[in-house]
């Protein structure tokens, strides 16, 4: 596996080693698009080198995921129910670093099932094989979740977040981020700076109105628009202004920004 | 006989009116004298006042020459003696000046004279006043024997009526004979009595008609006198009507005289129709058409004419906001409303009246549409949040007239840099734009100013205006013309900005240069810039000044350029302007600001510039202007337009010196964001309007501004006014006669109201106590409610049997079953906000005939909006209530309870024990400012309950008070909208009529009528539990 590009933004490289190096399981806190999920595959890749089966497990959770989407479930092949494991059981089993990506989107039976694997114990239950699943010694338990955009009636309950080493992420400062926009398109350092600096004042109305900043995957967006020869007005409007609101008042206060940014 | 004449010429009573007569009859000669003596004798016998009135008057006519004199005395003398003889008649005669009656030809004189003796015959007293009136100007009128002909003809006929108002009518009529004989033509004397005719219905005392003439009626023809008289009395049918029109109209007329035809006849018809609208025109008639410009007033007054053809009560709105009309759009943009306005009336009176008088929306959005303007208060969000962006500051963002391209420092006042003033009721920094910008054709390019402005505000928190030592306001009051110094100021400090936001931010860099480009191209003139202010210096016979000014400007493009170079560029072009031969003085030198030229920021250019006597450098530039080689460019050319000045501007037109208040005026006017291109050229056109502001502080005109800007910002439209109390909000309001909305139409007012100690609240839980637990038993059974059962799932809590059959059953007949077997319960969220909105019309005061203790109406509504917040503290749902009242469409009031997400306090309770019959009930506006309150409340499922006692009624709710359809309709057209905004409304009223119109309001499901009133506090809960859905 090749390691991705990842350019620290703090110390969140380190922390997260010592982490690992304790099997201390890491919540990742941060908007969208700020780059927690690359965060986590460039640590998997320097910190597990490739060796029997990945060495990260991702699931993305969403409303209706359940428990046994997590661990498993029978299926029913033919005459005969067959057991399939699910993508945690597959990571516990398997020594991986299991990433459940905004967790807090999922059903709250998903969230009570991680806690035994997040203290001391790392067992995981299976109730419908009645079997008690002991971790591997690489495994890691990784989740990440977004405080901005959630509401309060999901936020994350004292319990599970006391079972957590966190991490706070933002967005990159505006030389970081023009350097990584520069690097992920490819793209010349001026007009990543520009992107970059139309970032840092479209998150200023994060405070008046917009409920997320834009993030630094859709400034790659933007700037791969460009490297394909879409005007750099046109490029910001699709991939930024467009993607961030449907307030047509909004999107005209941002289309304002990228205008003067952009000639 | 020497009796006799010792009783009339030796009276002291002759030489009152005449102290000279004895002196000028001994300037006579002997046999003179006797025949005047000899025909006063003659003349005493029949009256001694008579024979003394004739000889004050005769040594004059007897000077004229004998036969004059002869004919003079003959004529008066048959006045006195023939019959019908009347000796005040003769008097009268005699009073008037003989010099004009001798030069009459004989034939004249015998004309006038039949005249007279006719009236007089008539009645004595007409005749006297005939004569009277007419005796003096008889030289003097055209076409004499027709016209006094006529006149006498109309006289008598009136006089023959033989009515008591032909009498009167005649009286006042002869009695004008000088007034008027001379001003209007023959034709017009029967209309002119027929005006009289109709100002007599006001009442014997008004006959203003015929002592006074408008002074602007000399001024016009006779023609137009008459056309004058004729529109009047077109207006027959409301006689004050007609007589202020009399006296208004030559006036207006005067000022538009190309355009007379076209306003009579816009007129005119309204005067026939409608003359009950024009007193709300004629007041102002005259100052709006003096203010229309010249070159588009005869292209209006013909569509005034135009819609007085086809509508006629369009006319009157139409002149009234002819004004704003201009502000709005050009000619053409007029002509596309007004056609559209003419369709509009064609389907409907009313909606044609609300159209003209531009209060429905479809008549706004027809001249928006119609303009490239950009007005503030369409960009107003959209300026906020670039404003937000670009400084990372939240800050308020207003219009005031006073500001143009370059804003006053108000920011830094406010003291926008620190601190974010939060949401705690602190006043914002205020970022001030002006309220129009209309430079450019097209729509784009104005709002590009606004952004540049906008850009400007930013640039100064940004770029360090703020680092100015010492601070701005501070740096300006040192000035003796502080106003002057805050433009030269804001001009250089503009150029320094602009050539930094260049740098940064190259899309607005584009804007920049493009805006340069016009600006040199001459295509527009954009006040506080480089070039107004060369411009202004040149009309003053400044241009050796303007000169340099690209060399101050080159200076401060300078990347390394501070606010500092800006400061002391306004302190040198300050003093350099004043230092002028204006006998004021220098009030600032060099040593005014040491800390200023502490460093060594500007060139010795500059400085030497300063000393003053730098000669050798103001005469090098100068030279370089005046001869082929050009100052050098700009460091930054695409910033900074290049400064040229033609030959015409270079030398100045015959202006005066620059004297302070002139020069500030200059400043100022050049401001105005709203002269259309065609009217720009020429910045002597624009209409100076002084102001006192020369000379004040700076900071007391901040103060000014302010305060206009706190007043202003009550009436902001729309409503996010929800969060501080003592708020104002505008709304539209629903026509159904025009089928159009009446735009900002009601004012409602956010009231607080005076919290009770909550003993109503208590007292109510009291005596609802038996009713309390049944309620609370019933919420709490809603609890289960939030589970639902999921069916269909891969993984569950228990077997879906209906699928498990059919997968057993897929199985037997050989078909792959399905996996989805199982079924769950999940969590429903309750996620509703409810806003209990309470009528407190005056109505509500009604005590309800079944109930004890004289409670009333309000009362039990009190009660069961209790019983109702425990319910819903039990189950926890968010809801606010708020009350509503008012009186016209200037004072909806709304009076807030409890708003969203605020417990239910004390106060709260107090509060409502507070609600108490008020006035009026305007439902449509308070339903709008409810439905506009919950725009912010984030609830899945909003619902407004709307507790009613009867249908919506206030003073002006339509035309017509008894008639409630208006009413009924907005209220029904507010509920759409509420629908719209995704909000549940609900209606509960207790009124038993409610079906009758309710029906009317909304569909059935969405309003229930309550019989019995007493039972409201234990249905509503249940209500509540039916309608309120999650």
């Amino acid at each position: 596996m090749r390691t991705p590009y990842y350019l620290p933004i703090a110390d969140e490289v380190e922390v997260f080693t010592a982490a690992y190096a304790k099997r201390l399981p890491v919540l990742l806190k941060g908007p969208t698009g700020c780059g927690k999920t690359r965060f986590v595959e460039y640590m998997a890749a320097t910190l597990k080198p490739a060796g029997n089966g990945p060495s990260l497990v991702t699931v993305a959770c969403h409303e209706d995921l359940t428990g046994s989407d997590l661990v498993g479930r029978y299926l029913i092949e033919g005459d005969e129910t067959v057991w399939i494991d699910g993508p945690l059981t597959q990571a516990v089993k398997t020594g991986a670093i299991c990433y459940l990506d905004e967790i807090v989107e999922a059903r709250k039976d998903t969230i009570v099932l991680i806690h035994p694997l997040t203290d001391h114990r790392r067992i995981l239950p299976i109730d419908k094989k009645g079997e008690i699943l002991e971790a591997h010694r690489d495994f890691l338990l990784v989740i990440s979740y977004n405080p901005g955009y959630q509401s309060v009636m999901k936020d994350l309950k004292q319990s599970t977040r006391q079972r957590f080493v966190s991490l706070e992420f933002d967005y990159p400062a505006r030389d970081k981020e023009a350097q990584i926009i520069a690097h992920e398109a490819p793209i010349d350092m001026t007009t990543a700076m520009e992107l970059a600096t139309l970032a840092e004042k479209v998150r200023n109305l994060r405070t008046g109105g917009l409920s997320e900043g834009v993030s630094t995957r859709l400034l790659i967006y933007a700037a791969q628009l460009m490297t394909s020869g879409i005007a750099p007005r046109r490029a910001c409007t699709a991939a930024i202004s467009r993607s961030l609101t449907d307030d047509a008042e909004m999107r005209r206060a941002l289309d304002e920004m990228v205008e003067s940014i952009f000639p | 006989m020497d009796r006799l004449r010792s009783l009339w010429f030796e009276s002291r009573h002759l030489d009152v009116g005449a102290p000279q007569v004895r002196t000028e009859l001994d300037a006579l000669d002997p046999g003179a004298r006797d025949e005047i003596l000899t025909i006063g004798d003659r003349l005493a016998a029949v009256s001694l006042t008579l024979a003394q009135q004739y000889c004050r008057r005769a040594p004059a006519a007897r000077r004229l020459g004998v036969d004059a004199f002869r004919r003079w005395v003959r004529l008066g003398t048959a006045l006195a003696t023939e019959e019908p003889a009347s000796r005040d008649a003769a008097a009268a005669y005699f009073a008037a000046a003989p010099e004009p009656l001798a030069a009459l030809p004989e034939a004249s004189a015998r004309h006038w004279s039949g005249l007279a003796r006719r009236t007089l015959a008539v009645s004595r007293r007409l005749g006297e006043l005939f004569v009277a009136g007419s005796a003096g100007i008889l030289a003097e009128l055209d076409d004499r024997d027709a016209r006094l002909a006529a006149w006498v003809d109309v006289g008598v006929a009136i006089a023959e009526e033989e009515s008591w108002e032909g009498e009167l009518l005649a009286l006042h009529f002869f009695e004008s004979t000088g007034l008027a004989l001379p001003l209007f033509g023959p034709g017009d004397f029967r209309a002119w009595a027929e005006l009289g005719r109709v100002a007599g219905r006001l009442g014997p005392s008004r006959p203003e008609l015929f002592t006074s003439v408008p002074s602007a009626l000399h001024r016009l023809d006779e023609r137009t006198r008459g056309i004058v008289v004729m529109t009047a009395l077109a207006a027959a049918a409301a006689p004050a009507v007609a007589v202020e029109l009399y006296f208004s109209l030559p006036a207006a007329l005067d000022v538009a005289a190309d355009e007379r035809d076209g306003v009579i006849a816009s007129l005119r018809p309204v005067a026939a129709g409608t003359p009950r609208a024009l007193p709300e025109l004629l007041p102002v008639l005259r100052t709006i058409l003096e203010r229309t410009p010249g070159d588009l007033r005869a292209p209006l007054v013909a569509l005034a004419a135009r819609i007085a053809e086809r509508f006629p009560a369009g006319v009157v709105p139409f002149y009234r906001v002819l004004p704003r009309l201009l502000e709005q759009s050009g000619i053409e943009g007029v002509e596309r409303w007004v056609d559209e306005g003419l369709r509009v009336a064609a389907d409907g009176g009313d909606a044609g009246l609300a159209f003209f008088a531009l209060d429905s929306r479809t008549s706004r959005a027809v001249l928006a549409a119609s303009s490239t303007a950009v007005a503030f208060s369409e960009v107003r969000g959209l300026i906020k949040r670039y404003l937000h962006m670009l400084t990372g500051h939240m800050l308020e963002a207003e219009a005031h007239p006073e500001v143009g391209y370059r804003p006053p420092f108000l920011l830094l006042l406010d003291g926008a840099g620190a601190e974010e003033g939060g949401g705690d009721g602190a006043a914002r920094p205020t970022a001030l734009f002006p309220p129009r910008v209309d430079v450019f054709a097209t729509t784009e390019a104005n709002l590009r100013v606004y952004r540049a402005i906008a850009a400007q505000h930013a640039a100064r928190l940004q770029f360090g205006t703020a680092a100015l030592a010492p601070p701005v306001p501070e740096f300006l009051a040192r000035f003796s013309h502080p106003a002057i110094a805050e433009h030269l100021l804001a001009i250089f400090e503009g150029v320094r900005l602009d050539a930094a936001i260049a740098r940064t931010y190259r899309g607005l860099a584009a804007d920049l240069r493009v805006l340069a480009a016009e600006l040199a191209r001459g295509a527009v003139q954009l006040p506080g810039t480089i070039e107004q202010l060369a411009r202004v210096l040149a009309q003053g016979r400044r241009t050796d000044l303007a000169r340099r000014l690209p060399t101050i400007a080159e200076r401060l493009v300078a990347p390394t350029a501070t606010v500092g170079d800006s400061a002391q560029a306004t302190t040198l072009v300050y003093a350099e302007i004043m230092r002028d031969d204006t006998g004021l003085g220098l009030t600032v030198g060099a040593t005014g600001f040491p800390e200023l030229f502490g460093d060594d920021s500007l060139t010795d250019a500059l400085l030497e510039f300063e000393m003053g006597d730098g000669s050798a450098i103001g005469a090098d530039l100068g030279a370089a202007a005046e001869g082929d080689a050009p100052p050098p460019e700009p460091a930054a050319p695409e910033t900074l337009p290049t400064l040229e000045l033609s030959d015409e501007e270079a030398e100045g037109p015959p202006g005066s010196p620059l004297d302070p208040q002139a020069l500030l005026e200059m400043l100022r006017n050049a401001r105005d964001l709203t002269i259309r291109q065609g009217h720009a050229d020429d910045l002597d056109a624009l209409g100076l309007y002084v102001s006192d502001l020369a000379g004040k502080l700076p900071r007391e005109r901040m103060a000014e501004l302010l305060g206009a800007l706190r007043e202003a910002r009550g009436g902001r439209l729309g409503a996010h006014a929800a969060d501080d109390a003592g708020a104002t909000a505008v709304y539209d309001e629903w026509d159904y006669r025009i089928a159009d909305y009446r735009h900002a139409w009601c004012r409602l007012h956010e009231l607080p109201l005076e919290s009770d100690t909550g003993d109503f609240f208590h007292q109510t839980l009291a005596e609802h106590a038996d009713l309390l637990p049944e309620v609370r038993r019933q919420f709490q059974r809603i609890r289960p409610e939030r589970y639902r059962i999921v069916h269909g799932l891969e993984d569950g809590e228990d077997f879906d049997l209906d699928a498990v059959i059919t997968a057993r059953a897929d199985r037997r007949s050989g078909h792959a079953p399905s996996a989805k077997l199982y079924q769950s319960r999940q969590r429903e969220e309750r996620d509703v906000a409810t806003l209990f909105l309470v009528d407190m019309s005056a109505s509500t005061d009604e005590p309800v005939p079944d109930a004890p203790a004289g409670r009333r109406v309000i009362d039990i509504t009190k009660e069961a909006l209790v019983v109702m917040t425990e319910a819903l503290e039990e189950i926890g749902d968010t809801y606010a209530i708020a009350g509503f009242s008012g009186h016209g469409r200037s004072q909806v009031e709304f009076y807030v309870v409890k708003r969203f997400g605020e417990p239910l306090t004390s106060s709260v309770k107090g509060k409502i024990g507070a609600i108490e019959p008020k006035r009026s009930t305007r439902m449509g506006a308070a339903l709008r400012h409810a439905v506009a309150t919950m725009r912010t409340v984030a609830a899945r499922s909003k619902h407004v309950i709307l507790l009613s006692d009867g249908f919506p009624q206030d003073l002006d709710y339509g035309d017509d008070r008894r008639s409630n359809v208006y009413g009924i309709q907005d209220t029904a057209m507010a509920f759409q909208e509420a629908a719209r905004a995704a909000v549940t409304p609900f209606c509960i009223t207790v009124d038993k009529a409610g079906h009758d119109y309710l029906k009317d309001i909304c569909d059935a499901s969405r309003y229930l009528v309550i019989d019995d009133i007493t039972a409201l506090p234990r249905e509503l809960p249940k209500i509540y539990q039916r309608f309120v859905r999650p």
